[in-house]
């Protein structure tokens, strides 16, 4: 099924925090399921909405979880319960 | 002869404290399914929060209805007592105000009511045309209001509205197996049996306190579902 805008925004989020808040852009490439063109579009958008950070560790760069986005996470988490819950 | 009050004489404002209860859950689930919309964007959540919102202003306006029946009745008895001071016109006039409050404030609670109903039964069963909606409320409000039996004809429809949406409810349910989608069914199918209770009250006033209770009961586990689904 085709996924709309915040439950992509929710897959990207969730996949970081998985991974203890901070995952490298090869993995969330991976996890997100989206194309590097398309990934890099939300990453901008999120960043900008300050919902995650770029940090470089070693040479290596990472994406991490900010509070907003822990907060947009729980927030997505009660909006499918609703969803589901309704049947809608 | 108009019967006016439902409810017997012991239970008279008790009612109406259930039914504040009632108000405070569909405010409150109302106010979810805008923050929700908020959140997602998507007009589905608008219309089960209005749906919520009819619900939560009808029974604001039954209450205020009810209690000022309850206040206007107790002063007309007070009248009588005090007797024959009073003059026959005086008391007329006060059962005309009584009769025209119960009218003008049920009218208006039969109205949301159903308003709310419809909109969410018409929500998820995904009726977006328009047409559709309008026909639907058209012979409701109709069938309601200018009925002969507008009393039974409005907690029939209603029962009617409600055995769909619990259906629904109840289908889902089954499906996700889901804790939240439980306790929605379980609350509906209370609303629904407390509609169909309502629709037996001519034959013992009593059976309108069974009624109030299980409607009560109904919106508390409502109320259950909104901390369990909110407080995540």
């Amino acid at each position: 099924m085709r996924r709309n805008k915040i439950e992509i925004i929710n897959d990207i989020l969730a996949s970081i925090q998985n991974k203890n808040g901070k995952i490298k852009p090869t993995h969330l490439l991976y996890k997100s399921n989206l194309s590097y063109k398309k990934m890099n579009e939300y990453i901008a958008e999120l960043i900008e909405k300050d919902m995650m950070n770029e940090k470089k560790v070693d040479k290596n760069k990472y994406y991490i979880i900010t509070d907003k986005g822990l907060k947009f996470i729980s927030e997505f988490k009660k909006m499918r319960d609703f969803t589901e819950s309704f049947g809608l | 002869m108009v019967t006016i009050v439902m409810s017997p004489n012991w239970f008279r404002g008790i009612d109406s404290l259930f039914e504040v209860v009632s108000l405070i859950t569909c405010l409150l689930v109302a106010y979810f399914g805008f923050k929700i919309y908020d959140f997602a964007n998507q007009r589905k959540y608008k219309t089960v929060a209005f749906s919520f919102l009819a619900i939560a202003l009808s029974f604001a306006i039954k209450v205020i209805t009810n209690l000022s029946i309850y206040f206007q009745y107790n002063k007309l008895k007070l009248s009588l007592l005090s007797a024959m001071a009073s003059t026959f016109p005086v008391i007329t006039s006060k059962i005309i105000e009584i009769q025209l409050i119960y009218y003008a404030g049920y009218f208006a609670y039969r109205f949301l009511f159903l308003l709310g109903l419809i909109l969410l039964l018409s929500t998820v069963l995904r009726v977006s045309d328009k047409r559709i909606l309008s026909i639907f409320i058209v012979f409701s409000i109709i069938a309601a209001f200018f009925s002969y039996y507008y009393y039974y004809t409005f907690h029939i429809i209603s029962t009617v509205l409600l055995f769909y949406i619990f259906l629904y409810f109840y289908e889902n349910y089954s499906i996700k197996k889901l804790k939240s989608a439980r306790y929605l069914t379980i609350s509906f199918f209370l609303l629904l049996i407390s509609q169909l209770v309502f629709i037996f009250v001519m034959f013992d006033s009593e059976v309108y306190v069974f009624g109030e209770v299980t409607q009560l009961v109904g919106f508390l586990v409502l109320l259950y579902y909104y901390f369990t689904v909110s407080k995540k």
